[in-house]
């Protein structure tokens, strides 16, 4: 008899993702799905919307990374009026970018995968957890609220509202930053590298003192995808998508208008959210993953003087190969969160950064635009079709999490086979399987447009009888 | 959204206006925007732990949702801190926030949750009659308590 056990999310709107294991007579994993059972209709929702109301009505999708769609969006708008935008602009917006990679990366690893690394899988719930932190360092804690909130007043300062702006314009953005906003954010952020210094270090700490763990914790081959500048350096605004096999090996670069050359989508029955693949290769072949692993894997190089020390510790842990295991997205994602405050500072101690040439203007209206850029967790594809007034025919979107989509799922099921006795079944075996889903960070708002509350149902169901043998809950 | 600073009391709606009643936390903020000389109001989309700081500097906090869970108009209930584990979602709860609030900034708030009944949670940017007709109740209540809260004050 083989038993299922279900993690899943439940919402006031029904539906969306959950961990379903299947386990068989002695206890072992068959089986593990990570699936969303949730249609994003977002995209049908476009339709009929002028271009131009996008970069307002696609952060919506999300109140994690609105600003990653909100910049989409305007690059995509960008795209259909042919604007080449003004240098001050895409610095203010790639600014805006940095200050969003600062809030999502930070509070990431502070509240949601700090806990684990901290006091460790098995530790006690009751303490393994944010509050927890807080009484064990106080101090670690304040700062990471700080950061938090200091990306978000880098947001506010440029967009006015901090969830959801309303700064990037087709052909630019529509305000400048003021000398007195640009000082404002200039005198806290050597403090805020310094805080990101101190998570880097618990990281590494943690991961030399766990090594057996993160070599065996959802360790698996796949191909990698992420944006590039010109000289092959980590980007997160701009430049060409670069996309290498499990070996380190280039793919293919390529301008991200042309994404569906070299993007399929695969699709199973037990999902809603699809699975996109490197077409050349295939499906299942072709699979690959994205984010701040990902992004590290790919780029030869950091541009900014801090990260880039990080980065060459990072590339020596896989002799220069791409970095398997799936731990180390924290502390990629922690190199980024550094790398990302410091280009704020380089981008707001460049002159331009003052300037009013913000916005150019165009006449014209093609029938179809791409905005790429790598949001926090990972690349996103904005892809709007319109008609000759510029109302939306068709819309494409692609977010992070339906990238990660196949990680995560291969993921759970390495880590559900690796710890998972369905015999003895502990609360430390599930939260293990959980810290997988947490190392991707998924955004389940982006990829299912859930609403809101997530809390979780741990079911333990025998398959052949459908009986609910147990059943944990947590909200 | 944020309005003016300097009161004690706050007003956190959040939501997504794009899915019509979901919108009902900034229905209510927007509402009160008129009221500003007296409260503080916040719209988010979803609860984040940086707005700890703006709760520790206020006597007096709601926390105005939309439910589809309950029969009644509008409830108001008093809350207090309590922890709930955060799993793989970015959701926190407003009990999770003054928890956060109170071990952080050493400040517990007297705090309300206003849970107004939605009916549509489909993408649109417009309430239903019936959502618009609870606010309106609800932002009455929530006037109420102000003022008996201010008159205690006095």
């Amino acid at each position: 008899m083989t038993q299922k056990i279900t993690i899943q999310p439940v919402t006031r709107i029904e539906g969306h993702a959950k961990i379903t294991i299947y386990v068989n007579d002695d206890g072992k994993v068959d089986r593990a799905y990570f699936h969303v059972d949730q249609f994003r209709g977002f995209e049908k929702f476009s339709e009929g919307r002028m271009y131009y109301e996008m970069p307002v009505i696609t952060p919506r999708i999300c109140g994690i990374c609105p600003v990653s769609h909100h910049l989409a969006a305007a690059k995509a708008c960008d795209a259909i009026i042919s604007a080449d935008i003004p240098r001050p602009a895409k610095l203010l917006r790639e600014l805006m970018h940095m200050g969003q990679v600062i809030q999502s990366h930070s509070m990431h690893f502070f509240e949601l995968a700090g806990p684990d690394l901290i006091f460790g899988w098995d530790a006690d719930p009751k303490i393994r957890n944010v509050v927890g932190i807080i009484e064990a360092n106080p101090e670690l804690a304040l700062k990471a609220v700080r950061l938090r909130k200091f990306g978000q007043e880098i947001i506010a300062k440029l967009g006015g509202r901090r969830i959801h702006p309303s700064y990037a314009v087709p052909g630019g953005v529509n305000n400048t930053l003021s000398i007195k906003d640009r000082d404002e954010i200039l005198k806290e952020i050597d403090t805020m590298i310094s805080y990101i210094q101190e998570g880097i270090s618990i990281a590494k700490d943690w991961i030399e003192k766990n090594k057996e763990t993160v070599k065996e914790f959802g360790v698996f081959s796949s191909g990698y995808m992420g944006l590039v500048t010109e000289e092959g350096g980590l980007e997160l605004y701009d430049g060409k998508v670069k996309l290498i096999d499990k070996d380190g090996n280039l793919l293919e670069l390529f301008d991200g208008a042309s994404y569906l050359n070299y993007i399929g989508e695969h699709v199973e029955d037990w999902s809603y959210l699809k699975f996109p693949f490197y077409k050349k290769l295939g499906w299942p072949d072709g699979v690959y993953r994205v984010g701040p692993l990902a992004r590290l894997n790919v780029a030869e190089k950091i541009d900014t003087p801090l990260a880039q020390e990080e980065f060459k510790n990072f590339k020596s842990i896989n002799g220069g190969k791409p970095v398997e295991g799936s731990l180390y997205y924290h502390y990629a994602r922690l190199i980024e969160d550094l790398f990302a405050a410091e280009r704020a500072k380089e981008i707001l101690l460049d002159p331009d950064i003052l300037s009013d040439d913000i916005l150019i203007r165009t006449d014209k209206i093609l029938p179809e635009g791409v905005g790429v850029i790598e949001a926090p967790r990972g690349t996103l594809f904005h892809h709007y079709w319109v008609d000759d007034k510029g109302a939306i025919v068709k819309a494409n979107l692609i977010v992070a999490t339906g990238h990660n989509n196949w990680a995560m799922n291969k993921g759970v099921e390495e880590v559900a086979k690796r710890y998972i006795d369905g015999k003895n079944l502990t609360e430390g075996m599930l939260n293990r399987v959980e810290g997988l889903i947490r190392c991707y960070d998924p955004c389940l708002s982006c990829s299912t447009h859930a609403v809101g509350k997530m809390p979780m149902v741990i079911d333990i169901v025998s398959s052949s009888t459908g009986e609910v043998i147990g059943s944990v809950k947590r909200d | 959204m944020e309005a003016s600073k300097g009161t004690s009391i706050l007003v956190i709606g959040y939501g997504n206006p794009a899915r019509r009643d979901d919108g009902i936390g900034e229905y209510v903020v927007k509402r009160l925007l008129s009221e500003k000389e007296y409260i503080d109001v916040l719209s988010l989309q979803e609860l984040g732990p940086e707005i700890c700081e703006d709760i520790s500097g206020c006597e007096l906090v709601f926390f105005v949702d939309a439910s589809m869970d309950q029969s009644e108009d509008f409830i108001v209930k008093e809350i207090i801190p309590r922890y709930k584990t955060p799993i793989f979602s970015h959701h926190i709860s407003p009990e999770m926030l003054l928890t956060l609030t109170e071990e952080l900034y050493g400040v517990r708030p007297k705090a309300y949750l206003v849970s107004i009944r939605g009916y549509d949670f489909d993408f649109g940017f417009e309430l239903t009659e019936e959502a618009r007709k609870n606010s309106e109740e609800a932002i009455e209540k929530i006037k109420e308590i102000c003022t008996n809260w201010l008159l205690q004050k006095i």
